[in-house]
């Protein structure tokens, strides 16, 4: 099923590691758009990359910068960490080696991901209209484009790998929170955020998370049973799937999601639609009420779990400092090295938390977090999947990003309640690609990658 | 008789007790026993706060929790959820605290002292939960004129319980007495090593007549946190003698001159910005879980007073003395069932004295040498003078009760040797001979204390008693 990747590793067995290696570097350093895509090259030591029979021997891999990677530099592209060098793997790193992958460079991002904050290292543009942004972790999704990896593991905290998919015309496929270990992930948000994929095709993303899942007992909101995502998908649904059709499937499509939308991304997504229909799949509208406050919710909970996240980096025991003549100056001058969009975001959840008013906002956002995920369940008693464009804005213009503002509920609904979402390329609008968002029921991955195996495999040529 | 409190002390605690009895700290896999290692060698990238390491909580903290709950004759909630307290200090590796805020693991509990009046005192235990302990900071100097300070992360995420009580307490006497029970229970209950540095710490609140509460931080010993009380208390009697007010503060306790002083005026209160941790789920604890653990709770200090008296017949006193410490009462109960009880609980209860003299654990002497003993002693083999001398020999010296009975030449005085010291005795004291005789019943006390220094103290002293009387016949009766 895994297509890339397959013909990716028919010649790394002619070419070996090594040289696989060097040309996937090649076509980062010197294709133009893919300029800032990596922060920090790693020095793989091939000697170690043994494993010819790991299902991923000798792919190169690029992973974003807020992924733990021992003795690779890792920055979050935020300047406070710059120099920082973890002394421990994260989870990702480790079973991606295992599988005999190399990693190429550590991808950028948006400092710390957040929607509006520009990487240190400067944004990277979208291959499409460099007047746009490639997306919160356009470093990762160009690299894909741009053919040098076949696959880059990234989190998609605020959406950043759904919609840096879209942005690019790659897919981003995120897993039910929990089916992916975030030990070693440098999130803000721990409730919201989790460890992603993006990839040319869905079976990459499949064949990935699934050398990435399982449980780990070193994160607490680690599922304890493994999800297959290759072949997990639902007994009562398998005989469909096997025959490339969503016979008899229920796809509800909450117009919530696409108010506002320009005419032309509706007629798109209208396009979609009947794509389903084709292969057999009943679509209807619904609506989804508490989504009508998700972007509030998702935007309150974010920054207040980021106002505590981001209070170790103080300047003590790691990354950069501004010295002065006491510890707590030292450490508000070494806060000033956030961009100036991570300071807002502190400060904004610094105020949310406040003991006169967490009742009114994050207390309450809490509540209406609970409600939301409990009328997304019932959905789902409904529906099979709900689909979306996986975004109804076109990017952030990459030298205006800092007043770019997240406020796609098909995102935010999703990542509060942490279900599985995938976005796949479909069509264009102002020549910048668009997604198509597939979302499931918890730990409904595989039928969800399926799905969106099929669609992709159906639309093929209409991008 | 009820005690009147006439100047209405109220002091109430908060008690953060080290469970470093738990194998690994809070929220990762490293060791809470790094007493022998250096700085920052016991730590992983979790408990420094290196980015991107999850929490992951040590079930056994919880368990530790839970047991000391039930030891408090607390409720247990049913539900229980982390909070973060957020505030910058160098000590602080994260920026945010783990503890816990309205759904305490523990709450609604009491330990029952010796009050003031001598009565059975309850003092309420309002609430216990659990957090994890910052690293340690050492500065370099004195804490006001310091040349720069170093961070030890080893102490970074040990698990603590925090127990506050009720103001219950009337007396700096009554803080003491609480702590000691209190300890006394964290060691039964074995989550606690409390000889390790820093292991209870307490603050302690004081007010006096109703008025204005002061709060004494970080206070590392029982005697301290007596004393802290004990000056708080004058303190504020004094200020309200002269018309003066006492303002709410927090105060450093200095136990060189054993005197509180003002660390900061509270005019504002600190914004903590309590919040549920986002990465810990909450926590249900089933009723079967709380009574396995109850079912596994040992004795406890008052169980086994209770016991003791009964079992072994021994005065509430000795029984008391004896079960302080777990490993003392063992000690004392391994011996008990190989002698004579009763013996064997006043021998023991000398040792406990000859022990804390020297402040040793009962660690430093064995059971079978108690036993020897008392089986020595009650053979007629040494008497109580030889016994206390074998104790405090072995405490300094080591060896055995047998050798060092044989070393010393300890063993009770064959009976010629005592009569010879007696008709000594008799014929060199003419005076007290005669006092005696005329009727003077103590002036025979005078004789056999000669008789005692003659025989350098082996003689048995009811045997010398007779025998002086003996002599004192057979010279001045003739019989």
């Amino acid at each position: 099923m895994s297509e890339t990747i397959k013909s990716v590793k028919e010649y790394i067995s002619k070419e070996g590691a090594k040289q696989a290696f060097k040309r996937a570097e090649n076509v980062i350093k010197t294709k133009p758009e893919c300029e800032n895509a990596i922060i920090t090259y790693s020095n793989p030591d091939f000697s170690k990359v043994t494993n010819e029979s790991g299902k991923l021997y000798g792919i190169p891999i690029v992973i974003s910068d807020n992924i733990s990677t021992k003795d690779i530099e890792t920055t979050c592209a935020s300047n406070i960490l710059k120099g920082y060098i973890p002394p421990y793997k994260g989870d990702a790193e480790q079973k991606l080696e295992a599988e005999g992958a190399v990693i190429l460079g550590k991808g950028n991002i948006n400092e710390f991901l957040i929607p509006n904050a520009p990487s240190f290292i400067g944004d990277v543009k979208n291959p499409y209209d460099d007047k746009y942004t490639a997306g919160p972790a356009g470093g990762c999704a160009v690299s894909v484009l741009a053919g040098s990896v076949p696959v880059s593991v990234a989190s998609d905290a605020y959406g950043a790998v759904r919609l840096s998919a879209s942005y690019t015309g790659i897919t981003g496929f995120r897993p039910t929170y929990g089916a992916i270990s975030r030990y070693g992930l440098i999130y803000n948000s721990g409730s919201t955020d989790q460890v992603s994929i993006l990839a040319n095709k869905v079976s990459d993303c499949a064949t990935v998370a699934n050398v990435l899942g399982g449980h780990d007992k070193r994160d607490t909101m680690s599922l304890l049973d493994p999800l297959d995502f290759e072949k997990g998908v639902s007994k009562a649904r398998k005989k469909i799937y096997d025959s490339d059709l969503l016979e008899g499937i229920k796809i509800g499509i909450p117009e919530n999601f696409i108010e506002g939308a320009d005419f032309e991304i509706v007629k798109n997504f209208e396009k979609a639609i009947k794509i389903f229909e084709s292969l057999g799949a009943v679509c209807e509208t619904c609506w989804f009420e508490a989504a009508e406050f998700s972007n509030e919710i998702h935007e309150i909970i974010t920054a207040g779990e980021a106002s505590a996240m981001l209070a170790k980096y103080d300047g003590t025991r790691f990354g950069q400092r501004i010295d002065s003549d006491n510890w707590h100056e030292m450490v508000a001058k070494t806060r000033t090295l956030f961009g100036k969009s991570v300071q807002d975001e502190i400060i904004f959840g610094t105020n949310l938390l406040r003991s006169k008013q967490i009742q009114k906002y994050y207390m309450k956002a809490l509540k209406l977090r609970t409600d939301l995920v409990e009328e997304i369940n019932s959905l789902f008693k409904t529906y099979d999947f709900l689909i979306s464009p996986t975004t109804i804005k076109i990017p952030a213009v990459s030298k205006d990003l800092e007043n770019w503002f997240l406020t796609d509920k098909s995102i935010t609904s999703i990542n509060l309640a942490g279900l599985p979402a995938i976005s796949v390329p479909f069509k264009k609008y102002n020549g910048i690609p668009t997604g198509i968002q597939i979302a499931g029921n918890l730990k409904k991955d595989s039928d969800v990658l399926k799905t969106a195996y099929i669609f992709e495999k159906k639309s093929k040529g209409e991008n | 008789m009820i005690y009147e409190n006439p100047d209405k002390v109220k002091i109430g605690l908060e008690i953060h007790v080290q469970l470093n009895k738990a194998n690994t700290k809070m929220f990762c896999g490293c060791t809470t026993d790094y007493t022998e290692s250096g700085p920052n060698e016991c730590v992983c990238p979790g408990c420094l706060a290196l980015p991107g390491v999850p929490p992951v909580l040590n079930q056994s903290s919880i368990d530790f929790a839970i047991r000391i709950g039930l030891a408090l004759n607390a409720k247990i909630n049913k539900e229980t959820d982390f909070y973060l307290k957020n505030y910058f200090y160098p000590d602080l590796g994260s920026g945010y605290q783990t503890t816990q805020f309205d759904k305490p693991i523990v709450y609604d509990g009491y330990v029952l002292i010796d009050g003031e009046d001598g009565l059975e005192h309850k003092v309420r235990i309002r609430r216990a939960h659990m957090e994890d302990d910052p690293a340690k900071l050492v500065h370099f100097g004195t804490i006001d004129k310091s040349t720069g300070s170093a961070a030890d992360f080893n102490r970074s995420g040990m698990p603590l319980v925090e127990i506050v009580t009720e103001p219950d307490m009337r007396s700096p006497k009554e803080v003491r007495r609480f702590l000691d029970k209190l300890r006394s229970i964290l060691e039964y209950l074995d989550v606690v090593d409390s000889t390790r540095e820093g292991s209870i710490k307490a603050d302690v609140n004081v007010s006096v007549q109703n008025k204005t509460r002061v709060e004494v931080k970080n206070i590392s010993s029982h005697r301290a946190a007596e004393k802290a009380a004990q000056f708080e208390i004058m303190r504020q009697k004094d200020a309200y003698r002269k018309g003066k007010e006492v303002v709410q503060e927090t105060r450093h306790f200095d136990e060189v001159r054993n005197v509180t002083v003002s660390l900061r005026a509270k005019e504002t209160e600190d914004d903590y910005r309590y919040f549920p941790a986002f990465d810990l789920v909450s926590y249900k604890i089933t009723d079967k879980k709380i009574q396995k653990i109850k079912d596994r709770l040992p004795e406890l200090p008052d169980a086994k007073r209770e016991r003791f008296v009964k079992q072994y017949d021994l005065s509430e006193a000795l029984a008391k003395s004896l079960t302080t410490e777990k490993e003392f009462a063992d000690f004392f109960e391994n011996a008990a069932r190989k002698t004579d009880p009763k013996m064997a609980a006043s021998w023991a209860d000398i040792i406990r004295g000859e022990l804390n003299y020297r402040d040793l654990s009962v660690k430093a002497i064995k059971t079978e040498e108690l036993i020897r003993i008392v089986e020595l002693v009650s053979e007629n083999k040494i008497n109580d003078v030889g016994g206390v001398l074998i104790v405090r020999t072995l405490l300094d010296e080591g060896g055995t009760a047998d050798q060092i009975v044989k070393a010393k030449n300890l063993g009770i005085a064959e009976d010629d040797e005592t009569k010879k010291a007696a008709v000594e005795a008799v014929s060199e004291n003419p005076e007290a001979v005669s006092d005696y005789l005329n009727g003077t019943e103590k002036a025979i006390n005078f004789i056999v204390g000669k008789v005692m220094q003659k025989t350098k103290g082996k003689a048995d002293a009811k045997t010398a008693r007779e025998m002086v009387i003996e002599a004192i016949d057979e010279k001045y009766n003739g019989n």
